[in-house]
């Protein structure tokens, strides 16, 4: 059997992580190759480079690729990220909570919501079963230098430069055998209208392949452009479409410690990314263009950064936020912005894309035959992804009991929460998120029939939300951090006991806190990091 | 503080499995819920006393019920059980192949499948990926004399006596609070059509309660009788309606051997099950009476056993084979036969209780106006689960290619077949099982039924979340019987031997050196006797 042509068209990190991953897991990395692939990337379009925090998945996608931890934290400037701390979202008082990646669960049932529902709620609920919100807090980094010994570990993913991922990604692939064209594609040839036959370069190539994939950006010169396949506009939940975005560099700026977690402080009108890298900070104000101007956002964005970055440019990056009818339509698949985008406040940008390189191992069509088969798997799947995660970014919204500005008077708004979350809300008022409500989830009195009368050609059932991404311990974060428990049914009355954090966190805290270094420290000693020196603190750091 | 009462109506099994559960699982310390529990049985009903081997999930019951497990083992003359044998199930050859529970999964990609499909399958498949099945045919237990020291431990379940394990419940329910009423139930006495007020017993008393759990048994007389809930049938994909049992006690018929596994032998019209306590083997022929009489049935038991059992009693057991079409009607939840019954090729009988029992802790209606929520909930997960065992079941049968008796040439056939099963089958046909098949489980040709936009939407497809059996196991079966996969093989030409991961081989070489003999643990550890050797019986050929 003859090895199947992959057809990549643009790179970024969206082209090179399906080359990587693909490559690593199909072809174990050159010696048994089932897939053979071709990246074409152009040399004039530029990149687009906000996808800069990462989540675990990511170290998944690393270990099938081959690539060392320490050697990838290198080349792409990378920084431990263990959480994020979502600043001034309920309320504007510079209050915070942490949605960490850690959590202790107690065997053989967890009953920690309910024993912070019966308490004072002193304590803030995240605090009292996970001990990395406090580790973020007090600047640690979540590995030692020495091996590890401190039992268990604390889980995190990554800040990086995605251009430096992806060129680093690149060279590694060209080198496993990826074939790589540095040109323009200029025509797409069908064979039918669901099927490419190959496309054309400005050098004068023809390319063919038995599988495309688009990774062409918002542009979608595949799957839109020439396969037409539409897409979902979801601006009626999430209304930031814009962002404008700084890079702050530690060698004028830098701000005392590179925090070993990203931070997403809510504005008058969105909210602003702090993404603390080796040498830099990426910042970012995600905003919606009908609230806010461009101008406006800039002076509030360069107002968090404080007084002294009058000198640093700011670029401004437009979106459209939705979702991609159908990833796989005939042999071309979607990958990266062509297949949709949501905002990055639980930094699923990347995300998206590993699931897909992901998925698409698994789901190979060897055999053209099965190729429907698949699709179908794969783009039900996918589609159910990007519906967990617009509902959780809406949840994040919606749960504000912010009404400062008109923006955050709206969010809360019943025609701006989705019908699914809505459903859940309803549901969780009566019991707390449980382990079994992701399985098979529906609610009494949702209406389960899908709202896509245009998507005449896939199966019509509502999407599912299958905890892919968040089960109910990331529910139980959000909502108890913003105050659901106030919307929710009382059971417990008053006269609570105070708040009690569990003695294995307790300890956890008591023990490890003075072994932990700091996660500057950590970046010296293991990766050669240059100390930088305190310069100024952000104005907008609580 | 809420304060619940519920009364359990009949005991055996499922009804002192739910008292021991939920009287631990909602009665917290430091909550101050309060749920009060009464079980009311008959002195005269026996309870049927067949569900005697078990799977992992008993584990997490006794661990919420915290109970020490030898003391368990002790009182319910349990034996390990760490795999199902089936034998004779694809040619009546002798031939067998293991269902272990434990699994080794490579990292961090695990190809186990396409590998055995590639390889030229001399190899068992299931003997490449666990070291279980060898473990069982050398007879070791899964636990060491001294402390475990081999590194991850091995998964296993129990057999046990089942109505030692009634017992053993209930002495460890009543002094820990739940109350025992030693009563026939005369009256049912109804609110509505929907909800029983009380029950009244022949002793005088009337038994108020906020939820009543119908644990008679077949008869169900509470969720039948009164609520009118019907059952559907399934005995078109499930041929047997009728069991065929013996004891053979150590004490005369002592094998010399006490498997640490359960085994699963096929014979002319069905199979029998042959479950090694501590003390006596029990087996039993599960059989269709369409296809051979009870005589027979009889006669082709003892010949299996063999030897001298002319002195041994047999008796017969009819089933039905189906589900309750609903299993919580208004307060009133069937648990156990009376929720529905499915034969145990894989020792899933005491599950289904035991999973209702955990699903009613987790959704349990602390309020009455949360009843339909809660039960739309729970009555949806089991649901699935019933039809989940369904099509694994009728997998074992419909893979078999015996043709030697009318009863297998007729499993065979596609009207025999579910239509789930059928689409999974079409499915795997390209594509070895993977984890994501089971994510929103829905295949391109199925027939998806018209969702109905109704409130309680009962009327729907159930969804396999792989709660009991996820790819593995269904990789395990398929592989096995050696069916499917000849179209999933991307390179056809050369089928080399397959080489055994180290880990497994290292794992079989530790297992030797550490792990006693099955009887010799259940002799040193939990107090068995020794008894003469007498002949293995007949139907041990492999």
């Amino acid at each position: 059997m003859k090895p199947t042509k992959v057809v990549i068209v643009g790179g970024g990190s969206s082209g090179w992580i399906t080359a990587a991953y693909l490559n690593g897991a199909l072809n174990k990395n050159g010696l048994h190759r089932k897939i053979d692939i071709t990246l074409i990337e152009s040399p004039d379009i530029p990149n687009i480079s906000v996808g800069e925090a990462t989540v675990i998945s990511i170290k998944h996608t690393l270990a099938v690729i081959g690539i060392d931890e320490l050697e990838f934290m290198q080349a792409t400037d990378a920084t431990f990220k263990q959480a994020i701390k979502y600043v001034n979202w309920v309320e504007n008082d510079n209050s915070h909570y942490y949605h960490p990646f850690n959590r202790f669960t107690q065997k053989p049932i967890d009953r920690a919501i309910q024993f912070w529902l019966a308490s004072d709620k002193s304590i803030p609920f995240v605090d009292t079963c996970s001990a990395q919100a406090q580790i973020c807090e007090l600047g640690l980094s979540p590995q030692t230098v020495t091996p590890w010994n401190l039992g268990t570990k604390f889980n995190a993913a990554y800040h990086m430069d995605a251009q430096k991922f992806a060129k680093y990604l690149a060279s590694y692939s060209i080198a496993k055998g990826v074939k790589y064209i540095s040109a323009n594609v200029t025509d797409v040839e069908l064979k039918d209208n669901e099927h490419i036959s190959c496309v054309k370069t400005d050098h004068g190539q023809t390319i063919d392949g038995d599988l495309f994939i688009d990774c062409t950006g918002f542009r979608a010169k595949l799957i839109g452009e020439t396969l037409n396949v539409g897409y979902e506009d979801f601006s009626q939940w999430l209304f930031c479409d814009q962002a404008v975005t700084m890079h702050v560099p530690y060698e004028s700026h830098f701000p005392g410690e590179i925090r070993p977690y990203t931070t997403a402080t809510a504005l008058s009108n969105g909210w602003i990314w702090d993404i603390p890298m080796q040498h830099q900070r990426s910042i970012g104000y995600v905003h919606s263009s009908q609230y806010i101007s461009e101008e406006q956002a800039d002076l509030e964005m360069r107002a968090y950064q404080g007084a002294g970055c009058e000198d640093l440019p700011s670029r401004t990056v437009k979106f459209k936020v939705g979702r991609r009818h159908k990833h796989w339509h005939g042999n071309c698949i979607a990958i990266g912005l062509s297949g949709g985008f949501i905002e990055p406040l639980e930094s699923t940008g990347l995300h998206l894309s590993e699931l897909s390189a992901v998925l698409l191992a698994e789901h190979f069509p060897y055999n053209p035959n099965d190729m429907e088969n698949m699709a179908f798997r794969f783009n039900r799947i996918l589609s159910n992804r990007y519906y967990e995660v617009l509902d959780f970014i809406n949840m994040h919204y919606c749960l504000t009991k912010r009404n400062d500005t008109l923006f955050w008077q709206t969010v809360q708004k019943s025609e701006h929460i989705t019908d699914r979350l809505k459903a859940k809300f309803d549901f969780w008022k009566i019991k707390p998120p449980s382990p079994s409500d992701f399985e098979d989830q529906s609610f009494l009195g949702f209406n389960h029939q899908s709202v896509h009368e245009n998507l005449a050609n896939i199966d019509h059932r509502a999407p599912v939300d299958t905890g892919g991404i968040w089960n109910h311990n990331n529910y139980l974060f959000i909502l108890y951090s913003m105050g659901f428990e106030k919307m929710a049914e009382e059971l417990y009355g008053d006269n609570l006991p105070p708040t009690k954090i569990s003695p294995r966190i307790q300890h956890r805290l008591n023990t490890i806190t003075n072994r932990l270094p700091t996660h500057q420290d950590w970046l010296i000693q293991k990766l050669g990091l240059r100390p930088y020196k305190m310069n100024k603190r952000p104005a907008g750091w609580t | 503080m809420i304060k619940r009462n519920v009364v359990i109506v009949g005991g055996g099994s499922s009804g002192w499995m739910a008292a021991a559960y939920l009287q631990k699982a909602l009665n917290i310390e430091g909550l101050p819920d309060k749920v009060e529990i009464t079980l009311v049985e008959s002195p005269d009903i026996p309870t049927i006393s067949v569900g005697e081997a078990t799977i992992p999930s008993i584990r997490h019951l006794l661990s919420v019920i915290d109970i020490d497990e030898l003391e368990f083992i002790k009182n319910t003359d349990a034996t390990f059980k760490q795999s199902i044998k089936y034998v004779n199930w694809e040619f009546n050859n002798d031939s067998f192949y293991h269902h272990p529970f434990s699994r080794t999964r490579k990292a961090p990609l695990d190809n186990s499948a396409t590998e055995w499909l590639e390889s030229n399958q001399k190899i068992p498949f299931m003997e490449t990926c666990s070291e279980q099945p060898i473990i069982c045919e050398m007879g070791l237990a899964p636990l060491m004399l001294q402390p475990w020291d081999m590194g991850a431990p091995l998964t296993y379940a129990y057999h046990m006596n089942a109505a030692k394990f009634a017992d053993y419940m209930r002495d460890i329910s009543i002094p820990r609070g739940v109350k025992h009423i030693l009563a026939n139930v005369t009256d049912v006495n109804m609110e509505n059509e929907n909800k029983i007020s009380s029950v009244n017993t022949d002793q005088g008393h009337t038994l108020k309660a906020d939820l009543f759990i119908d644990c008679t048994g077949f008869r169900a007389k509470l969720i039948e009788e009164n609520l009118k809930v019907g059952f559907e049938d399934c005995s078109q994909w499930l041929l047997c309606d009728r069991a065929t049992t013996m004891h053979v006690p150590y004490e005369s018929h002592y094998p010399g051997v006490v498997r640490p596994y359960t085994t699963a032998t096929a014979l002319s019209n069905g199979w029998i099950w042959d479950i090694p306590l501590n003390n006596k083997r029990s087996i039993g022929y599960v059989h269709s009476s369409q296809f051979i009489s009870a005589e027979d049935a009889d006669k082709e038991m003892r010949a299996y056993q063999g030897g001298n059992c002319d002195g041994l009693e047999s008796r017969t057991i009819h089933f039905k084979v189906g589900h309750r079409k609903k299993h919580w009607q208004g307060n009133c939840i069937a648990l156990g036969l009376s929720g529905g019954f499915i034969e145990p090729l894989e020792s899933t009988g005491l599950y289904l209780s035991d999973l209702g029992s955990v699903l009613l802790a987790e959704y349990f209606p602390y309020k009455d106006e949360h009843m339909e929520a809660m039960a739309y909930r729970y009555n949806r997960l089991m649901k699935n689960r019933f039809y989940e065992v369904l099509d694994f079941i009728n997998m074992h049968y419909c893979l078999t290619k015996r043709n030697d008796t009318e009863f297998w040439r007729t499993v065979q056939k596609p009207e025999h077949i579910t239509d789930r099963l059928k689409a999974k089958f079409a499915y795997w046909q390209s594509k070895s099982p993977t984890a994501s098949d089971f994510d929103d489980q829905s295949f391109l040709n199925e027939k998806i039924q018209n969702i109905n936009p109704s409130r309680t939407l009962d009327n729907r497809n159930p969804v396999d979340t792989a709660a009991l059996w996820n790819h593995e196991s269904y990789e395990c079966i398929i592989y096995g019987m050696h069916a499917l996969g000849s179209d999933n093989v991307a390179f056809n030409d050369h089928k080399p031997d397959l080489k055994v991961h180290p880990y497994i081989i290292n794992r079989l070489t530790a297992a030797q050196q550490k792990l006693p003999l099955h009887e010799v643990w259940l002799k040193n550890i939990a107090g068995m006797k020794d008894y003469p050797i007498t002949q293995k019986p007949q139907g041990w050929r492999s």
